[in-house]
């Protein structure tokens, strides 16, 4: 298995926009690309959180024995010569349509704004949907993977997908926490505690959304 | 209201200090006449009104509210607080709208610190109008406890409609015309009714049953909305766990259960077993499951709520399917889910009001030879046409 | 009954089942599949219990509640053996009348057989008939013969032969390169050579590893593998322990649908009975391969049919998809090595273990070999699950088998494959049952549902249906598959509701292409083909409906 320019037995070479990096057996192309200061977007990643591979922003362009496939950046693992493009009319056409796909969700979040602007993304291509939650995830995964209380999951599926607390479990850890709060793109999921708060809390703590 | 005695209406006034206030000192100290019925409470710009505040003051006894600012444009502050006074404001009369209650009752009008002629003859307008409107509710027809519960709905969801209206109803220009034009559009309109209206009516439902439960068919009756409507909103609310409910047959359900104690990745099979048994899947059985089988409560209602298989409320003593596959929709099972809809008079994921009839519309279920069928407690009804429904329908009761 | 534990004992006791059957026997063979229960055909199996006994025939005549026939148009269907006289759409008051007339007359009742609508021929014997006469029947022929819950009704046919053979007389190797040799390929859709994925399962690091039955046939309008699963479930359990010796394991799982109760207990009671024997468990046949099968069900949503979001339900976990990019049959269930196959495709193994690849590859085109089942439905006469050789036309399967178009209308389009799959217009009828032909046409054939719409379908909307299905069945994790299947279905809606705009069409093609390129898994990858073949072929349909207030072909009525 050890040739052309693998160096060490866990060590892979890879090729990110024609710049050659170095990357550890395991490590996705993301990872790899972070390592060089190569900047690829995303949305759903967090490196305190397992990747997830739902926003798909991070799709790139990939060659590896004669195949070109398109990816997410995120999740792919590195191969000794794999070629990546991180840019191109593809990747770019995939990134533009995600991003106005979801500001016609959430066209005031300072996250998609910033990514429209590099990728010419119209917000008003798509008539205006009312929830503005991007299922992105951070919320969920940040509170089953990092605070491990399983506060909020996800409920229903499809388009119908969302974010939905657990008001026992919720009453109890999130006044003290909201850690996940920050991680929102959007301010949905603000908007979701309170509404439950108001509508599920269970009586004794609901008071305290009087008394703010 | 006894005879001879005539309704005084109590106002409530929020008066910015620069303009508003200053123009209604103007009106009493060059003694311009107006009726004593405003109370008013001096705030720095009409822009810090919340409409916490004006639900408190509705909760409180008053009978309508009263926001005075400076002009448009003219705003102390940089931050033209004045506008946001104005959508907040269209944002509380539809609420209002949406709880029964006439929208005039609160106002917003723009008044400099010269206008004093101008606020007395708003106050002389203001003032019989709502007297003929009545007491707030009574005037609407609304008795006491109504009234209460409405407004409680909406106070408990006003943190929530800020939030919304902060990140999903902004206006994108500080212009009269152009607040005018969202807040009257089309757009506006149908988010509103989609992120906040049905929260309210959700809100309205809880605020009912923390008194006692309530049958599908009494909050119908007390909140004006079709069964049908209660029925969807009921599975809303089961889905995130704001009606508890409760099971009836325990024994059965914790045999399943602890038969697969400890074991997290029978998750999928004990569902689905107590599923098949006890044809719906009470809350506190979730919780049960969540406890013994030591897995977390999200995952579990992740796994019921994806997909119509799992029911979170009780179904009716007779399920309905009317199969939608390709088949059957090809053969016309449109025409015999419409005909199935009339004549039940709710929709596909509704119970009735009796609990009578549930109806869902099935996936395919590989019987395409009998499409387009209805299958009623699992018995096929086979090669229908919309005029035979009628007679498959009256023997279930 | 003692557990068998070598070849001559299995050979032993199929020539004492036989032994003991009378082939001049009567035998009447009901069809109790899932078509026929739901036209009463219970009824008709106890009127003929009841007659039977009324004329103390119990010891003369047999009773069989068969798996399906096939011909579930026509159900309930009834088989009179050894002459294989077949009536069709009998009712309970039929009974008396077979049983005298024919089961003892031996005399065929005219008014009860086939009759060809067109020609007005009668077929008395199950070979004559169209529907029959123009198959292949090589897996699904032995339905007629088996009762589902008797495993001596298989070891009759032959049953349990392949896996004595692959255990005692060939290796694991051997097996692979026989089922490689015959080129068998995935029958639930994919397509993908089922040895080679055997063959990376086999190398892949690790002792645990599992195979699985996709039961699942989410695919909507498909009704072959509960056919096949249901009627003659041996024949799959057969086909996966030979699997499970190639590839090393020990552990298998059979994931079926949760609204199919008489599969469940089919199935369970082909598991029970085959442990009895010693076909299953410990030591098997006396080879020393031990395996056990786990039946799990499934939750009802379309996207668990998919490989990676079925091993996470079978994990407890909601079944959402995972991106392939290593594997299942590397990384599967708990991340070890597992080998996921269609219900079809493992039936298929006994066939290649006992006749030979070569055989086996004698029938079929180049690149697709042997026969796939197909289910017929939608504006078709003949409704049913049919075995035909691939590389028969269309034409063929629609007209020779399925009896053609009711009501005298015109053929417009067979859709293959529902919401993943494509439509061919009429003209190209005599293309060739065909993965890769197919796939060419933008036609993907799916698990092999076959849904024909004749002339008053509006295509429009037949895209505008599949979309809407998939947004109420995909996982909704991911955006382009989400939010792409959200606004293709907006705008067909607003086509098919006469408010279509100007740039609709270019923008439906831009969605599908990134839905297409983007999405996570095979579901949003394909979730826009439907879409796509009926542009590609009538695109005239999308364009008078924009440029018209209402839709040329008025919805279905």
């Amino acid at each position: 298995m050890i040739m052309g320019k693998q160096k060490k037995m866990s060590e892979i070479i890879v090729q990110i926009d024609g710049k050659e990096v170095k990357a550890a057996e395991g490590m996705t192309i993301l990872e790899a690309a972070q390592k060089a200061d190569i900047f690829i977007p995303t949305l759903c990643y967090h490196e305190k959180l397992e990747p997830y591979g739902a926003c798909r922003m991070c799709t790139v362009e990939v060659e590896v024995r004669g195949w070109t496939n398109l990816v997410a950046a995120c999740l792919y693992p590195v191969e000794q010569d794999l070629i990546v493009r991180t840019r191109s009319e593809k990747v770019d056409k995939i990134r533009k349509l995600i991003l106005e796909f979801l500001l016609a969700h959430a066209p005031c979040s300072p996250q998609l704004q910033d990514l429209a602007q590099e990728y010419g993304a119209d917000k008003d291509r798509f008539e205006k949907e009312s929830s503005f939650c991007i299922v992105c995830g951070l919320c969920v995964r940040y509170c089953a993977e990092v605070k491990k209380k399983n506060a909020v999951g996800f409920v229903d599926c499809g388009a119908r997908r969302e974010i939905s607390f657990i008001p026992e479990i919720a009453s109890k850890e999130c006044n003290s926490c909201k850690e996940c709060f920050a991680l929102c793109p959007t301010s949905y999921l603000q908007a979701a505690f309170v509404l439950t708060e108001s509508l599920a809390f269970p009586a004794e703590s609901s008071q305290t959304a009087l008394k703010k | 209201m006894a005879a001879g005695h005539t309704f005084e209406p109590k106002i409530l006034g929020f008066l910015c200090n620069w303009c508003c206030y200053a123009g209604a000192d103007l009106a009493g100290v060059s003694r311009f006449q107006y009726p004593p019925n405003i109370r008013v409470i001096r705030v720095m710009c009409s822009g810090r009104v919340d409409p916490a505040h004006i639900f408190r003051g509705f909760a409180t006894g008053q009978d309508a509210v009263f926001i005075g600012g400076c002009h448009l444009n003219d705003c102390h502050y940089v931050t033209h607080g004045n506008y946001d006074a104005l959508a907040m404001t269209y944002i509380c009369k539809k609420l209002l709208e949406h709880i029964g209650l006439n929208p005039e009752r609160l106002r917003l009008e723009w008044v400099s610190a010269g206008e004093g002629i101008r606020f007395a003859n708003i106050m002389n307008e203001f003032v019989p109008r709502i007297e003929k409107l009545g007491p707030l509710g009574k005037g609407e027809g609304l008795d006491e406890h109504e009234l209460r519960f409405k407004l409680e709905a909406v106070t408990k969801l006003i943190p929530y409609i800020k939030l919304v209206q902060s990140e999903r109803l902004r206006v994108p220009d500080k212009t009269e015309e152009v607040y005018t034009e969202f807040f009257t559009g089309e757009e506006f309109n149908r988010l509103f009714d989609e992120l906040i209206g049905d929260k309210l009516a959700l809100s309205q439902i809880m605020a009912l049953l923390r008194e006692r439960p309530h049958s599908t068919g009494e909050i119908s009756a007390k909140l004006g909305l079709s069964p049908s409507e209660v029925s969807r909103h009921l599975n809303v609310s089961a889905r995130s766990q704001n009606v508890s409910t409760v099971a009836v047959d325990n024994d059965s359900i914790d045999g399943i259960i602890n038969k697969h104690q400890g074991k997290a990745d029978s998750l999928v099979q004990v569902l689905l077993e107590i599923q098949h048994k006890n044809q719906w899947l009470p809350q506190e059985v979730l919780d049960r499951i969540s406890k013994k089988l030591d897995v977390p409560l999200s995952r579990i209602m992740q796994i019921v709520t994806f997909h119509k298989t799992f029911r979170l409320i009780p179904k009716g003593r007779n399920d309905v399917h009317v199969c939608m596959g390709p088949s059957c929709y090809v053969r016309g099972s449109t025409r015999l889910l419409d005909s199935v809809q009339d004549l039940i008079g709710f929709k596909s994921g509704e119970i009735d009001p009796d609990a009578k009839l549930s109806l869902e519309t099935g996936t395919c279920l590989g019987c395409c030879n009998l499409g387009p069928e209805i299958i009623v407690d699992g018995k096929h009804h086979a090669r229908l046409t919309p005029d035979k429904v009628k007679d498959v329908l009256k023997n279930y009761e | 009954m003692p557990r068998i534990n070598s070849a001559s004992e299995l050979e032993k006791l199929r020539k004492g089942i036989l032994s003991v059957r009378d082939p001049d026997k009567p035998c009447i063979a009901i069809c109790a599949g899932m078509g026929c229960l739901g036209l009463s055909n219970g009824r008709v199996i106890s009127a003929f219990e009841e007659e039977v006994d009324k004329k103390d025939l119990k010891a003369k005549v047999e009773i069989r509640a068969t798996g399906c026939h096939g011909y579930c148009e026509k159900g309930p269907v009834v088989v009179i053996y050894p002459e294989e006289i077949c009536y069709v759409e009998v009712t309970p008051k039929d009974i008396p009348e077979i049983v005298s007339q024919t089961v003892l007359g031996k005399k065929v009742i005219d008014h009860l057989i086939y009759t060809n609508p067109d020609t007005g021929e009668k077929s008395a014997h199950l070979s004559e008939i169209p529907f029959y006469k123009n198959q292949m029947r090589q897996i699904f022929g032995n339905n007629t013969k088996i009762d589902p819950r008797s495993i001596d009704d298989y070891l009759a046919v032959g049953g349990y032969s392949a896996l004595s053979k692959s255990l005692l007389e060939m290796s694991p190797e051997e097996v692979i390169d026989e089922v490689k040799k015959a080129n068998l390929r995935g029958r639930g859709g994919g397509g993908f050579p089922a040895g080679r994925k055997w063959d990376t399962a086999r190398n892949a690091p690790g002792k645990e590893k599992y195979v699985i039955v996709n039961a699942h046939e989410g695919e909507s309008g498909a009704y072959m593998d509960r056919a096949i699963l249901s009627g003659n479930p041996h024949s799959v359990l057969e086909g996966l322990i030979i699997g499970a010796y190639a590839i090393g394991s020990h552990q298998g799982f059979i994931y079926a649908r949760h609204d199919a109760p008489q599969l469940k207990k089919n199935i369970d009671i082909a598991l029970a009975k085959a442990g009895e024997y010693g076909l299953l468990g410990e030591n098997i046949l006396g080879s020393g391969f031990d395996f056990h099968v786990e039946v799990h069900l499934d939750i009802g949503i379309f996207v668990s049919g998919e490989s990676s979001a079925l091993m996470r339900s079978i994990e407890g976990n909601t079944p959402e998809p995972r991106p392939k990019y290593i594997h299942t049959s590397v990384k599967g269930i708990w991340k070890k090595p597992s080998v996921l196959n269609n219900v079809e495709t493992w039936a298929n193994v006994p066939l290649i273990i006992n006749k030979g690849a070569e055989w086996y590859a004698s029938t079929g085109t180049a690149r697709s070999k042997g026969t796939k089942l197909v289910s017929l439905s939608g504006n078709i006469i003949n409704t049913g699950v049919a075995e035909v050789p691939f590389g028969t036309t269309i034409r063929e399967i629609v007209y020779g088998i399925g009896g053609g178009i009711p009501k005298g209308k015109k053929l417009k389009a067979i859709h293959f494959g529902g919401p993943m799959g494509g439509s061919i217009p009429e003209s190209l009828l005599d293309k060739p049952l065909d993965f890769d032909e197919l796939a060419k046409l933008g036609a993907s054939i799916g698990a092999g549902s076959m849904l024909v719409l004749d002339e008053d379908t509006s295509m429009v909307d037949v895209a505008r249906y599949f979309l809407d299905f998939l947004s109420n069945e995909s996982c909704g994790k991911c955006v382009p598959c989400r939010e792409g299947i959200r606004q293709m279905l907006k705008i067909l809606t607003n086509i098919c509701d006469g408010k279509g705009r100007e740039g609709d069409i270019e923008l439906l093609e831009e969605i599908s292409d990134v839905t297409g390129a983007a999405s996570l898994c095979a579901l949003g990858k394909t979730a826009a083909d439907p879409l796509l073949s009926t542009l590609r072929y009538f695109r005239d349909e999308y364009e008078t409906s924009i440029a018209k207030v209402i839709s040329p072909a008025e919805k279905r009525e």
